[in-house]
């Protein structure tokens, strides 16, 4: 079954309906907040959240997009109100540099595989937001740039502006990070 | 230039190492009970509260229009009805204020006690 047919079903009031929606997208909608709060707590409000908005406002949703695009922006905007109320926001500049992608992944390889996760968590962690957010849509969620446009309510010249910021900065961090691990490993 | 970069899905291997939560396995649980007290308030709001401010806001004017209409005939009124039965007049009004004042105290219990249950 379609999206389209239990949003039909839950506008003629067949509350329970909308049950499947969220157990289709709550996984999706959870890694969205996730890269951009970092906080499970928070996350799991969010999400709550969202959905509720979402069952509000179906009737609003006019078909133009994708459920799930429009299931995501009103995460990702969710997910924002709540990071400028908390003050969550990650402030600080980090400039993005060159980076050897190739050199920095073998280094990170003999690193044992628990604390290269560590490694990468805490790289995530320091990246700004929304640049956090682009990598999660692109590379994990598997997004096409239009649909990342009208989640983020960006043009796509900018989200590929973006993209190739978030990427150098992920890899400027990780080197940061991995500073002293490199020096004694390469 | 020798190439740098990472391809696309070593990329991705390496990002889908980082932590990634999955939500509660009650999470559907607790929005649908969410969404099922956020419609059942929608309920009771359309089913007593809307109904009852317009029993009050009809109500009210019925009062004001009941009482400046009394004043103005209030002495034809009760001249008449004091000629058929002696005291009549107040019995009417008092008959009627009473009516009025019930319907009103009805309608406020009314709101009270949806507010107490939410």
């Amino acid at each position: 079954m379609n999206d389209q047919f239990y949003i039909q079903k839950v506008i003629e009031g067949d509350v329970e309906s909308f049950r499947f929606l969220i157990d289709r997208y709550k996984d999706k909608a959870f890694s969205v907040t996730f890269s951009i709060i970092r906080n499970e707590v928070y996350c799991e409000d969010i999400v709550q959240e969202s959905f509720i908005k979402a069952y509000t406002n179906i009737k609003t949703f006019r078909g133009d997009a994708s459920f799930s695009t429009w299931l995501m922006r009103i995460v990702v905007n969710e997910s924002f109100k709540v990071l400028r109320r908390k003050k969550l926001e990650n402030n600080y500049q980090i400039e993005a540099t060159e980076t050897n992608e190739l050199e920095l992944n073998t280094s990170l390889k003999l690193i044992k595989e628990e604390e290269q996760k560590i490694y990468i968590d805490k790289t995530l962690k320091q990246m700004p937001q929304r640049e956090a957010l682009v990598l999660e849509l692109f590379y994990l969620n598997d997004m096409r740039l239009k649909e990342m446009e009208e989640i983020m309510e960006l043009n796509s010249d900018h989200i590929k502006v973006l993209l190739h910021r978030s990427r150098k900065l992920f890899f400027s961090i990780l080197k940061q990070e991995l500073q002293h691990e490199v020096k004694t490993l390469i | 230039m020798a190439n740098t970069e990472l391809s696309k899905t070593e990329f991705i291997k390496l990002l889908q190492q980082a932590n990634h939560p999955v939500s509660n396995v009650d999470l559907s649980d607790k929005i649908m009970r969410k969404i099922q007290i956020i419609d059942l308030k929608n309920k009771v709001y359309d089913k007593y509260i809307r109904s009852s401010w317009f029993f009050i806001a009809l109500a009210t004017i019925l009062a004001v229009k009941g009482i400046s209409v009394l004043t103005l005939v209030e002495s034809t009124f009760a001249q008449w009805t004091n000629s058929l039965i002696p005291g009549l007049s107040e019995i009417v009004t008092f008959t009627l204020l009473s009516a009025l004042a019930g319907l009103i105290f009805y309608q406020l219990n009314n709101l009270i006690t949806q507010r107490m249950a939410n």
